[in-house]
């Protein structure tokens, strides 16, 4: 029974990938379970400069799930290749997938360039769907021809794959993922957060510091699998799917709606052990419906 | 029954009722061989009692297989309340054999939830965080907490005295009716004085009424108090406060925040000390009096 998956030429052994920003720099889980069991993972959104995010209250609840305005908080991208790799690879043995984020097409840029240098980075994650930053970010995400701009330049300086993590913010997010087949991504990464937020049942006041945040979890996982649906009629470049995913039917879904792979994170927030039940729900659920090759169920809703 | 090691650690993680000493006492061994300090994991711990002990303030016990030294005075559980997205952080106030007592007060949905609780399983992270470090106090020390903040503050008092130093204790709360630890205090013979806003006393003003605004001191409660324990004297604005913050006073303060995780993964409950970015679930919740940025809190 076969789990593997080819992301552009970074093969990982099975599909399941904790998403940027739940998963920190890989330390924060070695006491729940061996790190190694994920396909491979995202890297917190790492910046050019370190960056510190907004002030608290950065987390709200929805009954779907959470809301964060964390805002990149991030050590900047030397630290993490001169301080966390090193670390990290004592305990995890596997290639990265590197998030790069800015605030400018130049940080996108220099960013990206240091990561590709580093030998446990497999693939880059250009984000430009981070909903909690004033400058860049979502901002990027919007507009296919700055989008463009930005992958262009950043695939100048690197050798390894780039896909780019998306907004569903984006007004039409089908002609911006053409657009991006187009200016050479390897694959894309759909969705990041949703913008959304709370208010304070006793003022009024809106909860998180930012006013609005990146909605995630469960409640949005049906949002999340209709975009890849759509997006993967348009485009023949892989798809890692992301929104929503708590169990291991929602990874066979997403893999039918479209996706290679998929990333998961709030999920992860709640139940720190929830990657080795989920590996372990697909590998059950591979048994009851007779798939021998995951990779075969990529995209069959549309067969 | 002979268990190999594993099979005791696996029996140690997956065990789902609190369990005879002998069981108890074996697993600990082996856990501390292979471990240096028992990992944060999610158990199942049962639910022994979960009563209102004031107006909307309920003390909830937990039972499993725990030790003393696996919780410190200041660490707190992260607890998943079933129906929640997130987890429940809750400070941990008393710490005794194979249980722990947890106060917590109803402020939303999620303790709204947890009091109609009162048998079974609740899944538990623990222990999370970094406590109160008792060593950096001399052979005395003050004790100060404000509304729910004394609930981490009766464990460590247990543990200061256990530890023969000399303890003060001040607790403060809105009114005699919201009083709560008064009878556990009495039981631990430590002198201990409560104040009430409602009668026009807070525990700055006690702490002066003592003459202990120069002790070091420990603190857990509200975000004002904390910063008016560790200034000069009262102060309207924030601008004037962080002026008029004593940096010759030690404590170590106790800080709570909305959190994600609870075990450093997301980046929820950062903040900016003087020594750079924290997590208050991870590095904290409990920070050093003089690394704290006033102004960025």
């Amino acid at each position: 029974m076969g789990q593997n998956i080819d992301l552009s030429g970074m093969m990982i052994d099975n599909p399941l990938i904790p998403a940027s920003g739940a998963f920190g720099y890989g330390m924060d889980y070695q006491d729940f379970f061996d790190v190694n069991e994920v396909g491979t993972f995202c890297t917190k959104g790492t910046t050019l400069h370190p960056h510190k995010g907004n002030p608290l209250p950065r987390i709200a609840e929805y009954s779907g799930g959470m809301l964060n305005c964390v805002g990149l908080e991030n050590p900047g991208v030397e630290t993490v290749v001169r301080e966390y790799f090193p670390k990290l690879r004592n305990t995890y043995h596997k290639k990265v997938i590197a998030n790069v984020c800015g605030f400018s097409v130049d940080d996108y840029i220099k960013t990206a360039e240091i990561f590709d240098r580093e030998e446990c980075v497999g693939l880059i994650e250009l984000n430009i769907s981070c909903p909690n930053v004033h400058a860049g970010g979502a901002a990027f995400g919007k507009d296919p021809s700055i989008a463009s701009e930005i992958l262009t330049e950043v695939k100048k300086v690197c050798r390894k794959p780039v896909y780019v993590k998306c907004t569903p913010q984006c007004p039409d997010l089908v002609l911006m993922c053409k657009t991006l087949e187009a200016s050479g991504a390897d694959g894309l990464v759909l969705l990041n957060t949703w913008l959304g937020m709370r208010l304070d049942i006793r003022t009024g006041k809106p909860i998180l510091s930012n006013i609005t945040g990146g909605v995630s979890g469960p409640g949005i996982f049906p949002l999340s699998l209709y975009k890849i649906y759509e997006v993967y009629k348009n485009v023949n470049i892989p798809i890692i799917g992301c929104g929503g995913i708590s169990n291991g039917r929602d990874v066979i879904e997403m893999m039918s709606a479209g996706a290679s792979a998929i990333e998961i994170g709030t999920e992860l927030l709640t139940d720190p052990m929830a990657l080795p039940r989920i590996k372990k729900e697909l590998s059950e659920l591979m048994d009851t419906y007779n798939i021998t090759e995951l990779s075969e169920i990529i995209g069959r809703a549309h067969k | 029954m002979i268990f190999s090691r594993e099979k005791w650690i696996l029996a140690f993680l997956e065990y789902q009722k609190p369990c005879d000493e002998t069981f108890a006492v074996r697993c600990k061994g082996i856990f501390f061989e292979i471990y240096e300090v028992i990992p944060l994991k999610n158990r199942q711990l049962e639910i022994i009692c979960n009563n209102e002990i004031a107006p909307d303030v309920f003390c909830l016990t937990l039972g499993g297989i725990l030790f003393n030294e696996e919780i410190h005075p200041g660490q707190f559980v992260n607890i998943h309340v079933p129906g929640k997205s997130l987890r429940r952080p809750i400070s941990v106030s008393r710490i005794y054999g194979d249980r722990i007592d947890l106060i917590y007060k109803i402020v939303g949905e999620g303790t709204e939830i947890l009091r109609n609780i009162k048998s079974g399983y609740l899944d538990v992270l623990l222990p999370c965080g970094n406590g109160f470090d008792l060593s950096a106090f001399q052979n005395e020390i003050l004790i100060i907490g404000g509304g729910m903040g004394v609930a981490p503050l009766f464990a460590l008092t247990s543990e200061a005295i256990k530890q023969c130093k000399k303890v003060t204790v001040i607790f403060g709360f809105r009114s005699p009716k919201d009083a709560i630890l008064e009878e556990a205090l009495m039981n631990l013979g430590v002198d201990y004085h409560f104040c009430f806003d409602s009668e026009g006393v807070n525990v700055v003003t006690m702490r002066e009424q003592l003459g202990m605004s120069h002790m070091p001191f420990a603190a857990c409660g509200p975000l004002p108090m904390l910063r008016a324990l560790c200034s000069m004297k009262d102060a309207d604005t924030v601008h004037e406060r962080q002026n008029l913050i004593n940096d010759d006073i030690y404590g170590q303060l106790s800080l709570e925040a909305r959190m994600g995780c609870g075990f450093g993964a997301c980046m929820g409950c950062s903040i900016e000390t003087k020594q750079g970015m924290k997590r208050i679930c991870k590095e904290g919740p409990v920070f050093n009096s003089k690394e704290i940025l006033w102004d960025k809190i």
